[in-house]
């Protein structure tokens, strides 16, 4: 599928991604979606994904010599 | 109530408020951010919401000196900065990388780094617009292995 800045896509009844402008290192794209569906940008996800495993820290015991390892950088 | 460090007195001035919560965390909008002697430099952000929620942090320039911070105009806007404020850690923003501690090692999220407004106490999970940096930057260094693993010392 090749557009050019001002054409568009549909995918299915609800959802709209236009292409507003296309310049040699990056394209703007407008995205019309309904509330529940969420548009965010991959990176957005993987920070998402990573806080998840992030949430789960080990004791204090290991934060203790993990602090200590970095002081000894 | 802490996940670490029980239960801990604190000044309202002195919550971070994030308004958006964090990516996956989007409900958790009230964090402290506790500091010990024992621990520095890490940072563990206490979710004031929830208490057996503590990220475990450390200022970016612990993981890159030569760190470059870069956010999108929306996390501008949600952590309070003016349009033309110029942000500079250490002076009116604090920027810190949150840590994964698992079995594979410990590595640091320098692509959506923790910003904090310093005179508002405003906070975001700023994802840079350009991945130049990785969420799961590995901390260099063969004493910091994973959880458990005793560095040589």
């Amino acid at each position: 599928m090749r557009r050019r800045a001002g054409e568009s896509i549909r995918i299915g009844d609800d959802i709209e991604i236009q292409v507003i402008e296309v310049t040699p290192t990056r394209v703007t794209l407008g995205i019309v979606a309904p509330r529940e569906i969420p548009v965010v940008r991959s990176e957005v996800r993987l920070t998402r994904e990573q806080n998840r495993a992030a949430a789960e820290p080990p004791g204090m015991d290991s934060l203790t010599l993990l602090a200590r390892a970095l002081r000894l950088r | 109530m802490t996940k670490y460090f029980g239960e801990t007195q604190f000044d309202e001035s002195a919550v971070l408020r994030f308004p958006a919560g964090l990516p996956g965390f989007e409900e958790e909008k009230r964090f402290l951010a506790l500091e010990q002697p024992e621990q520095r430099p890490l940072v563990f952000l206490q979710s004031l919401n929830t208490p057996e929620l503590c990220f475990v942090a450390v200022p970016v320039f612990a993981v890159d000196p030569g760190y470059r911070l870069e956010m999108s105009e929306a996390d501008r806007t949600l952590a309070g900065f003016q349009a033309n404020e110029e942000i500079r850690i250490g002076a009116n923003a604090a920027c810190l990388a949150i840590l994964t501690i698992d079995e594979s090692g410990v590595t640091a999220n320098l692509l959506g780094p923790v910003v904090v407004n310093l005179s508002s106490n405003l906070a975001v999970q700023a994802v840079a617009p350009e991945m130049r940096y990785s969420h799961r930057t590995p901390l260099a260094g063969s004493a910091l292995g994973g959880r458990g693993t005793e560095p040589c010392c």
